[in-house]
């Protein structure tokens, strides 16, 4: 059974976003080390990820998003004012040295 | 630093008592829009339905009232205009306010019509015959400008029936309330101190609004006075007063006075019948408003064929007459109360004795 692990986004220790140091091919090994921030759809929890791929699947139609969860077209819609909202606050975040704009490498 | 600490619930089905809290305070979780508007429409007709055995009236955006009857068509004016003038008073707020690009209005309007359930359970006790009693002893209390405890005094059952009621009708009411704004928050996705502040002031303005397009569309066919001054009742008397069979008495007894007047309605005499008027019912129904009030009363019935038995109640110093009356399709009863010096101070339209 492959357990899909939960990426971790921020430090359990002071909360500020972690940097990724080091990509490998599962196949064949190779390694890449270096200093990579995380894209912005990364630094979401899971459950708004999962929910932006179902937004994109079901093309962008909150209707069918509601239809598909068993709940009303205004839960869907808060639900994505909400996302809109944590996406709004993570891009207006300052860009510091210790937490550079998303996906920039040092 | 974290700007995703306050993570958002994912989008599932609520189980167990969560469910059943979600479907009490929060039935638009599920059910918004479209289907909402049309449950909620099925739900005001019944609780209209129910409202004419339980002889109640939601004239108000938040009101229930008690022993008003009305035509069916004012009793359709009035659930619209409840709903709607909440419903369009909530859309400015939440078309201006809201920073969500996706407010409809026919989720602003559906959830409202939705949110009016309670009203339902609330018309449904009303239909408790001790309910019904007790309400009828206030009632003609009120209309004779009496509130005396003694008139409200009653069998043990009624007054645990009414007092069952009024406690349910508090808690109905702030149900009521609650999910009209959860409604409101909800479909306009407004929250905190914007959200409850704009809620009220609307809730104001609509129930002032719907009181004023009620009022102007009863006085525009002639029904305000009647709303005042001519109410169709359940039996009230009926189930209160301690009935005393009266024969037709002297030219200058109550139920002569009230056999004339009612004589002079049926033959159409509305000078004639308005002859006894003391001075405040003169004011409020002169001959043509009086004619109106009449046919408007007694369309259910039919045409006035003839006069039948009489009855007569004393309530502190007013003579309650009842005359029944056979009309071409229902037979009815006509209230009219007599003052101790001979005048007519109230006219009734009730359901026969």
């Amino acid at each position: 059974m492959t357990i899909l692990k939960k990426i971790p986004v921020f430090c359990p220790s002071c909360s500020n976003l972690l940097r990724a140091k080091r990509f490998e091919c599962p196949r064949c090994h190779t390694s890449v080390d270096g200093d990579f921030g995380l894209p912005l759809l990364a630094q979401l929890p899971l459950e708004d990820q999962e929910f932006i791929a179902k937004f994109v699947k079901a093309s962008g139609s909150l209707k069918n998003m509601a239809r598909e969860y068993g709940v009303s077209y205004p839960t869907v819609r808060n639900r994505l004012d909400d996302l809109m909202a944590r996406i709004a606050a993570i891009e207006t975040q300052p860009a510091t040295e210790e937490n550079p704009e998303p996906g920039e490498t040092k | 630093m974290n700007p995703t600490a306050d993570r958002p619930a994912p989008l599932e089905r609520p189980t167990g008592a969560k469910k059943v809290l979600t479907w009490a305070f929060n039935p638009f979780y599920y059910i918004a829009g479209g289907p909402a508007c049309a449950l909620g429409i099925l739900v005001m007709v019944l609780a209209e339905a129910v409202g004419i055995l339980a002889h109640a009236r939601f004239d108000g955006v938040l009101d229930l009232h008690s022993y008003r009857s009305a035509p069916l068509w004012v009793r359709g004016v009035e659930v619209l205009v409840d709903w709607l003038a909440l419903g369009f008073a909530l859309l400015i707020p939440a078309k201006l306010l809201s920073g969500s690009r996706g407010v409809r209005t026919i989720d602003i309007l559906g959830t409202q019509a939705l949110a009016r359930f309670p009203f339902l359970f609330a018309v449904l006790l009303a239909t408790l015959p001790g309910v019904e009693r007790t309400t009828d002893r206030i009632d003609q209390a009120l209309q004779q400008g009496v509130m005396d405890m003694s008139v409200l005094a009653g069998p043990m059952a009624d007054t645990i029936q009414f007092l069952t009621f009024a406690i349910a009708i508090v808690v109905l009411m702030v149900w009521l309330v609650a999910l009209m704004y959860r409604a409101y928050a909800f479909s306009s996705n407004l929250r905190g101190a914007k959200a409850v502040v704009s809620f009220i002031a609307a809730l104001i303005a609509a129930e002032v609004l719907s009181k004023i397009v009620l009022a102007v569309c009863l006085t525009a066919v002639g029904a305000t006075p009647a709303s005042s001054a001519v109410r169709t009742d359940a039996d009230a008397a009926a189930r209160v007063a301690q009935e005393s069979s009266v024969a037709p008495g002297d030219a200058a007894s109550p139920v002569a006075l009230a056999q004339k007047m009612v004589g002079a309605l049926g033959r159409g005499d509305m000078a004639a019948a308005s002859e006894d008027f003391d001075a405040t019912m003169r004011n409020a129904l002169p001959p043509d408003k009086l004619k109106v009030a009449w046919e408007l009363n007694t369309a259910k019935g039919g045409a006035f064929q003839s006069q039948l038995n009489t009855k007569t109640v004393k309530v502190k110093d007013y003579d309650l007459v009842f005359v029944n009356c056979h009309f071409t399709n229902e037979d009815l009863a006509l209230q009219v109360t007599v003052t101790h010096d001979g005048k007519v101070s109230g006219f009734f339209v009730r359901p026969k004795f």
